[in-house]
């Protein structure tokens, strides 16, 4: 035994010493060559700003566009059934809860914790998580919010909020973000992809974004809205005006693509037109002869055919339906939708919002020229001309502010009309609205539907919640109304 | 080089000598076949005939034979002047007495002294059957081990894991050693956005390589006990492959040629059943005659003639309308594959070495594609003056292949196949300058056109000739180790090894934009963006180990051997893959090469480096041959955890019949064995998994995908994993006792384990949900156990002068739980989810388990359906389901040798388990599955709807299959699920070793033909009527039991011969 001691196990730990201190920095290689350590706030911004657009642009404009009753699926092809069946699976709208959280989110709480000096970016950063968040809660109601974005600081169950305290939360957020904005800090140069560092309009679309924040709250908490909007008012830097929208454009390369037409043109859908025109909008256009019906769809042989909301086991062939047009990235065939805008908040958007607010007593104006404006933004915007804007500011019904009818009737003007204006660009805000409101009051259930003679009205969680957060507060039917969903 | 010495091995052999006869005899002096007769220090030689003849003729300058024979001892006799017949009697040996294994390290070990369960399989048993993979030819033949060889063609995936999978996403295979020396056993998939879903291709894994006609034989060490030495690595037990070496020889110089030949051909082993009552067409939505339908949802056949596809020039095909029940099997060819190999063998005293050099040249069932594989092999060793040798072994091999393309989409021919309708004559669409079956022709204004008979699918014999998928492989692996050997129980040895490939895989997809040529119905335009990627994968790995043995006898009874090693370790991964945008794919049409994008290139980059330095312990104590200790010990740095680990292992062999009186021992009780051990396997983590990292900016949708830079601003973002710099390593204990036996003469012998493992602490990225800004967290978590025995049994009925029959079986259960994982985290997944179909590790249920929505069924079990149409309503969220993993398997077979023929047929099963079905799926879409064939307005089975009333009611409404069959988004994943039990008639083969006699004055030493057939039968429940289960899309990953529109599996059958001069 002695022998073995000496002779053996002596080497062992001499080898072992060695091999224990001298290969200490023959292990340190533990560093990733194929990722960066660190990166500055300024490229953060427009990657954050990016992913926002292509949750909104993207997914939320698709099934807000189909439940607006602007979109429906087509006959022959079956991407969108289960909108129109009202039965999303959870996995269906994931990407709008999945994509914000783990990108736009979680990049712009890293840019607000590393701004440092960079005040401005910190502050822009708190704006655009009011926006997303308020994205988030509006189709899937109670979610994460003040544990959330903190898998790294050891929090990997965030406990859900409910939509009150977030609607709180973003208000805070938002207005500190608005406060912070200041002149003297340098702001950012093109990579702000939304307003290449103005931050006069950065104010402008705080305060436009907490108006449509404070809006929502219209049914489910009326005074705390009108005390919101008249310290908005008070702090006199406005709202988005003409030329003044919050929007990412994009341009005719793969990969640069606007998010709906890269739905529909990438390898595996292959250009396939899963989206025609729905009858619901299409026939209040053509009553109303409207000339947007030619600028948010492209006709098939000069007419626009559309199919009842939900009718794809139908025989005619899909090819014989208007499709959505270039102009909000919707046509497959044409590469004019690639380069469509996204369009975060708008002109017409912040003229509607301040209309409504007008016509319900919270903000001081005229109700009926905001009314007006909106409509006027929205059709310039879209390249028509005067004179079909005049024409249809004299002769169309959804044109003609009641300014002496009741705060509903001015309601349902202001909301219907928005409605027109947001077709198939803002799709998931007019649905919000729709939940809000009621308004189009001419909503069709859809054949296809699955659960009966009702709306769907929310998004259902993804599976990922249920499966891997313990405080996920169980699964919700699409039947069931979020929080300020009150009427 | 080689007619060199092919020219002095007919010399030699046909030198001048004289004729010897004589016959063998056993201790019973029955004439003993087919044993060996070698003029000693010669390659002179001959095989005995069933009788135990011989004659030779004994070159005049020898006199020595040594006869050999398969379970006697080795004898040596002088041949004499040849006037008198000699009759040589060999002692039995108990076989099991002396049988050695080669374990660990490459020690050689008496299998007697080792207190874990190993199993030997020999040369001819893994090489007559034909199979060209390594892996494959070992199924059903070892207990404990689950292979599955997915489509079973040449270079093709397959997945070897003993005594079930442990780790939750790490490594589950076995580890693959050769000589002593770990080899790569990768399996990488191709990334990239479609990489994954649209364009699956089967690169295969790389243990896969090695030659098995290079083998020697192959042990399988299943338990870390067995494994130990081999750090972290040998976690999941190991396949220890032996090489063939030179022979050393006394005297002068010799060498002996060996050549083998086998050419083998295959046909798809299961085709999905088909209905064969309705054609193309979409009548239920009105559409009497859809000719650029790929739906099977038409009229029922009239066999009436109908023309078909589209109009071109005026004129249109016509074909009775009816169904062509072999119109998928007729697309593919017969798979062709001819294996070639060359053995130079030779050796002096102090010398040997062995020189082989293999051809494989096959063809693929899919028209055109094919696999090449060239290898040379060169082993050599030698004692050099002084007391030190010094040996080299080196591997190179070249792979060059062009494979079909698999999963969903454009590149997928299965896919387009499974498609089409079921009167549509696919081997008539060959001809791509038809204008009928064009792709892309001009027509008179310059047009790109088609006249291809769908709109929704492509012409897949186009298919085959614009998409590639070329791979190029090269790869050497070998070691070169140096001895001392300063006295007789001593030995000091570096081995220092290399294994190093790089993997080429170039994949160009087809861009077409044609319009149709007929303009009678509004035909679609057939569009493909097109698409070049490059992914290269080179991987170079160094191990050194440096190793001291002291092996002595002492106090007459007790043998002592020690073992110490030190090793070092580094492997090194340098990945690209980049390719042309995935979405605007090329710009110019037929140019493959990256500038040629429209749009921005993917590129990734995939570079690993992992290094690590460990000591090791290896101590075994025997006690008069019959007691047995064992015990290793291991410390590891690695530099992916921080500390420093420790794992030990023990064993202990008790071979009790040495206690049994000498008549028992010789007579029905001949052999007894008890064994348990014990052992620890520590493991480090993968590479990089401390610090949080910054990516470019990728922002997806459900499909397509936003990349940075945006419009020239680049942009970053913050990785989606929370890294952990305090990970410790992650360890696995495993606990087996186990028995061999032998009873009369050997004639029955049976090896029987109990084992029970556990995998803790495991580093491992837990699902996060999204909401916490993050998809995962690295950590340190989870429990999984493993729980099985293993049985495997040989009975010889009959053993006489001329006919040997064998039984042979064997029997495995694994149960596999995963008990923990994660505080919050009930489940983590095992690969992506496709369909909104998972594979997941989910806590209480084994590893591998299904997670996807289901059917809505009542608390008792029926099925609920929505009142209006009668269709079932499916549940929105998912749950779990079966796993992949079987219940239990089994093999058995039988061995007949008669004279100089010998058989043998093996099957294997595997019972229970699922697998996912994407071919039933697809199939029933379009209407061409079997099940479809029945269309009438139909109750669904024992259904309810949900009444107003709040209350189930007895469904009465008929559903129509057909919005069942074509809503996928209807139908639940729950449907995609089947049963994936089997029985396959595995491996057949009958040879015949050509009597000696008749080779005596050719120049051949000896010479066997045969013919041989694997994967041949398989036999499956009814549910399955969709494909063989072994199939998978995701290679020998951990994502099982996939089926993807995956590559079909083959039946093979061919011949071979084997001679030796």
């Amino acid at each position: 035994m002695k022998y073995i001691m000496n002779k053996l196990l002596f080497p062992l730990v001499v080898v072992g010493v060695v091999a224990g201190t001298g290969c200490k920095k023959f292990r340190d290689v533990n560093v990733d060559p194929n990722n960066a350590a660190d990166v500055s706030v300024e490229l953060l911004l427009p990657a954050a700003q990016a992913d926002i657009a292509q949750v909104y642009g993207g997914k939320l404009q698709i099934i807000g566009s189909v439940w607006s009753q602007y979109w429906t699926q087509n006959p022959n092809a079956s991407q969108y059934r289960e909108l129109d069946q009202y039965q999303p699976d959870a996995s269906f709208a994931s990407n709008a809860w999945d994509e914000p959280y783990s990108g736009a989110l979680k990049d712009l709480d890293q840019i607000i914790k590393k701004a440092g000096t960079k005040t401005n970016y910190a502050a822009i950063a708190k704006i655009l998580k009011g926006y997303t968040y308020q994205l988030i809660t509006d189709q899937f109601g109670d979610a994460p919010f003040t544990e959330a974005l903190k898998g790294d600081e050891g929090i990997t169950s965030p406990k859900y909020d409910s939509q009150e305290t977030i609607y709180n939360g973003i208000i805070a957020l938002v207005t500190e973000g608005r406060d912070e904005l200041n002149g003297e800090s340098a702001a950012p140069g093109s990579d702000d992809l939304i307003y290449h560092g103005d931050l006069a309009l950065w104010q402008k679309f705080a305060n436009t974004l907490l108006l449509k924040i404070y809006m929502r709250l219209s049914e489910r908490n009326p005074s705390l809205a009108q005390s919101g909007i008249a310290a908005l008012e008070a702090t006199e830097i406005g709202f988005l005006d003409e030329g003044e929208g919050a929007e990412i454009h994009y341009i005719n390369e793969a990969g640069n693509f606007n998010p709906l037409y890269s739905e529909m043109n990438n390898a595996v859908i292959g250009g396939i037109q899963n989206l025609i025109a729905s009858k619901t909008v299409i026939d209040s256009m053509l009553s109303n002869e409207d000339p947007r019906i030619g600028v948010f769809f492209t006709p098939v042989g000069g007419n626009f055919v559309a199919l009842e909301q939900g009718f794809f086991n139908t025989s005619s062939p899909a090819a014989s339906y208007a499709t959505p047009s270039p102009a909000v990235g919707g046509d497959a065939d044409q590469d004019a939708s690639a380069e469509a805008p996204v369009k975060l908040l708008t002109t017409y958007e912040s003229q509607f919002l301040q209309a409504e607010a007008v016509a319900r007593g919270w903000l001081t104006g005229d109700a009926a020229e905001l009314f007006t404006k909106g409509i006027i933004f929205n059709m310039s915007e879209y390249g028509l001309g005067e004179e079909d804007i005049t024409t249809y500011l004299d002769n169309a019904y959804w044109a003609q502010f009641p300014t002496s009818g009741t705060t509903e009737d001015q309601i349902r003007h202001i909301i219907t009309q928005k409605w027109f204006s947001m077709c198939g660009n803002q799709g998931i805000e007019a649905w919000s609205e729709w939940r809000r409101t009621g308004y189009p009051e001419f909503f069709t259930i859809s054949r296809a539907s699955r659960i009966g003679n009702q709306f769907p009205v929310r998004l259902p969680y993804p599976d990922d919640e249920s499966s891997n957060n313990l405080n996920f507060p169980g699964q919700k039917l699409v039947t069931d109304k979020v929080w300020w969903d009150a009427n | 080089m080689l007619a060199v010495f092919l020219w002095s091995g007919l010399q030699i052999a046909m030198a001048q000598g004289r004729p010897v006869k004589g016959q063998v005899l056993d201790d019973k002096g029955e004439g003993i076949p087919g044993a060996s007769v070698q003029v000693k220090g010669t390659t002179v030689g001959t095989i005995t005939d069933v009788d135990g003849n011989f004659s030779l003729e004994v070159p005049d300058d020898q006199n020595t034979l040594v006869i050999n024979a398969i379970g006697f001892a080795s004898q040596e006799v002088l041949a004499g002047d040849g006037d008198n017949a000699l009759s040589v009697r060999l002692t039995t040996t108990n076989t099991q007495l002396t049988e050695t294994v080669v374990t660990a390290q490459a020690i050689r070990r008496e299998k007697r002294s080792l207190g874990y369960s190993t199993t030997q399989i020999g040369s001819d048993e893994l090489t007559q059957g034909g199979s060209i993979s390594p892996i494959n030819s070992l199924t059903g033949k070892v207990a404990g081990v689950n292979i599955t060889s997915t489509s079973n063609t040449p270079g093709a995936s397959s997945r070897i894991v003993l005594r079930g999978g442990s780790s939750l996403t790490g490594n589950n295979q076995a580890l693959i050693v050769v000589d002593g020396v770990i080899i790569n056993n990768n399996n990488v998939g191709t990334t990239g956005n479609i990489g994954n879903l649209s364009n699956q291709v089967d690169y295969g894994n790389r243990g896969n390589d090695i030659n098995p006609d290079d083998i020697e034989s192959v042990t399988v060490l299943k338990g870390p006990a067995a494994t130990a030495l081999y750090g972290s690595k040998g976690s999941n037990g190991a396949i220890m492959i032996t090489t063939k070496k030179g022979k050393r020889r006394e005297g002068i110089s010799k060498t002996e040629i060996e050549f083998n030949t086998s050419y083998t051909v295959s046909s798809i082993l299961k085709f999905p059943d088909f209905q064969n009552e309705y054609g193309q067409g979409n009548i239920y939505e009105g559409i009497f005659d859809d000719r650029r339908e790929n739906f099977s949802w038409g009229e029922p056949f009239n066999n009436q003639l109908r023309p078909w596809g589209q109009i071109i020039d005026g004129q249109q095909r016509v074909k009775p309308y009816s169904a062509l029940p072999d119109n998928v099997r007729n697309f593919f060819d017969y798979g062709k594959a001819w294996n070639n190999n060359i053995a130079i063998n030779g050796g002096t005293e102090n010398t040997a070495f062995r020189l082989s050099l293999n051809a494989l040249n096959s063809t693929s069932i899919f028209p055109g594609k094919d696999y090449n594989k060239y290898s040379v092999n060169f082993n050599g060793n030698a004692d050099l003056s002084n007391k030190f040798y010094a040996s080299i072994s080196v591997n190179y091999s070249k792979i060059n292949s062009d494979l079909p393309g698999f999963g969903q989409g454009d590149a997928s021919i299965i896919d387009n196949l499974y498609q089409t309708p079921r009167d549509i004559p696919i081997r008539e669409l060959r001809d791509l300058n038809n204008k009928f079956n064009s792709m892309e022709y001009l027509d008179e204004n310059g047009v790109s056109t088609y006249g291809f008979y769908g709109a929704y699918a492509k012409n897949p014999y186009w298919t085959l000739e614009n998409f590639t998928n070329r791979n190029k492989v090269d790869r050497v692996y070998g070691n070169v180790t140096f001895g001392y050997k300063p006295l007789e129980w001593l030995r000091i040895e570096d081995r220092i090894a290399v294994d190093a490939y790089s993997d080429r895989r170039y994949q160009s997809a087809a861009k077409l934009n044609s319009v149709a040529a007929d303009h009678s119905l509004t035909w679609l335009d057939q569009t493909s963006p097109g698409r070049y990627s490059e992914h290269l994968i080179n991987v170079g790995n160094i191990y050194n180990d440096l190793m001291i043995t002291a092996s002595k006898n002492f106090a007459n009874d007790f043998n002592a051997t020690v073992l110490l090693g030190h090793n070092i370790q580094q492997e090194r991964t340098d990945a690209t893959y980049s390719s042309t945008n995935e979405d605007g794919g090329l710009v110019v049409p037929g140019f493959y090469d990256l500038s040629n994008s429209n749009g921005k290139n993917l590129a990734i980059n995939g570079n690993t480096l992992i290094r690590r330095v460990g000591i090791y312990l290896d101590a075994s104590l025997g006690y008069r041959n019959m007691l047995f200790l064992g015990f290793s010990g291991r410390n590891d740095w690695s530099s992916t955890v921080e500390k420093s680990y420790f794992y030990p292992s023990v064993n202990a062999s008790f071979v009790f019949s040495e206690l049994f009186p000498e008549t028992l021992r010789n007579g029905i009780w001949n052999y007894g064995k008890l064994r348990a051990s014990y052992g620890r396997v520590g493991n480090d983590a993968p590479a990089y998994q401390w610090y949080q990292t910054y990516g470019a900016a990728v922002l997806n949708g459900d499909f397509g995908s936003t990349i940075f830079p945006f419009t020239g601003v680049p942009g970053f973002t913050y990785n989606n994993r929370v890294y952990n710099p305090n990970l410790k390593p992650e360890f696995s204990s495993e606990f087996e006792i186990g028995t061999e036996q032998s009873f009369f003469n050997d004639r029955i012998r049976l090896d029987f384990a109990y084992y029970s493992k556990r995998s803790e602490d495991q580093i491992v990225p837990v699902s996060l949900p999204f909401s916490s800004g993050f998809t995962s967290i690295i950590v340190n978590a989870g429990l999984v156990t493993n729980k099985g025995i293993e049985l495997s049994a040989r009975f010889v009925p009959v053993r006489t002068r001329s006919v040997r029959w064998e039984l042979f079986g064997t029997f495995t259960k694994n149960t596999n739980l995963v008990e923990e994982i994660y505080p919050g985290t009930n489940q983590i997944a095992v690969g992506n989810a496709i369909n909104g179909m998972s594979v997941v590790a989910a806590v209480g249920k084994p590893y591998g388990t299904f997670f996807t929505n289901a059917y809505q069924r009542t608390p008792d079990g029926r099925i609920i359906v929505d009142s209006v149409s009668g269709i079932p309503l499916k549940t929105s969220g998912s749950q779990l389901f079966g796993t992949y993993l079987p219940k239990w398997q089994a093999s058995w077979g039988t061995s007949v040798a008669y004279k100089g023929f010998s058989l043998y047929v093996l099957f294997d099963m595997k019972k229970g388990g699922q697998f996912f079905s994407r071919t039933r799926d697809i199939m029933a879409f379009v209407g061409t599955s079997e099940e479809t064939g029945n269309r009438d307005a139909q109750i669904w089975p024992n259904s309810v709807y949900l009444g107003s009333d709040g209350q189930y009611h007895t469904n009465t409404t008929e559903y129509q299959p057909y919005f069942f069959y074509t809503s996928q988004a209807s139908r639940p994943g729950e449907y995609q699920l089947v049963d994936a039990s089997f029985v396959k008639l595995r491996e057949a083969r009958l040879s015949y070793n050509v009597p000696a006699k008749w080779l005596n004055h050719t120049p051949f030493g000896n010479l066997s033909v045969g013919v041989f057939g694997n994967n041949l039968f398989l036999w499956t429940p009814d549910e399955n009527k969709y494909s063989d289960p072994e199939l998978n899309s995701n290679g020998a990953s951990n994502l099982q039991g996939f089926e993807f529109s995956a590559s079909p599996s083959v039946r093979s059958w061919g011949f071979n011969l084997k001679l030796t001069f």
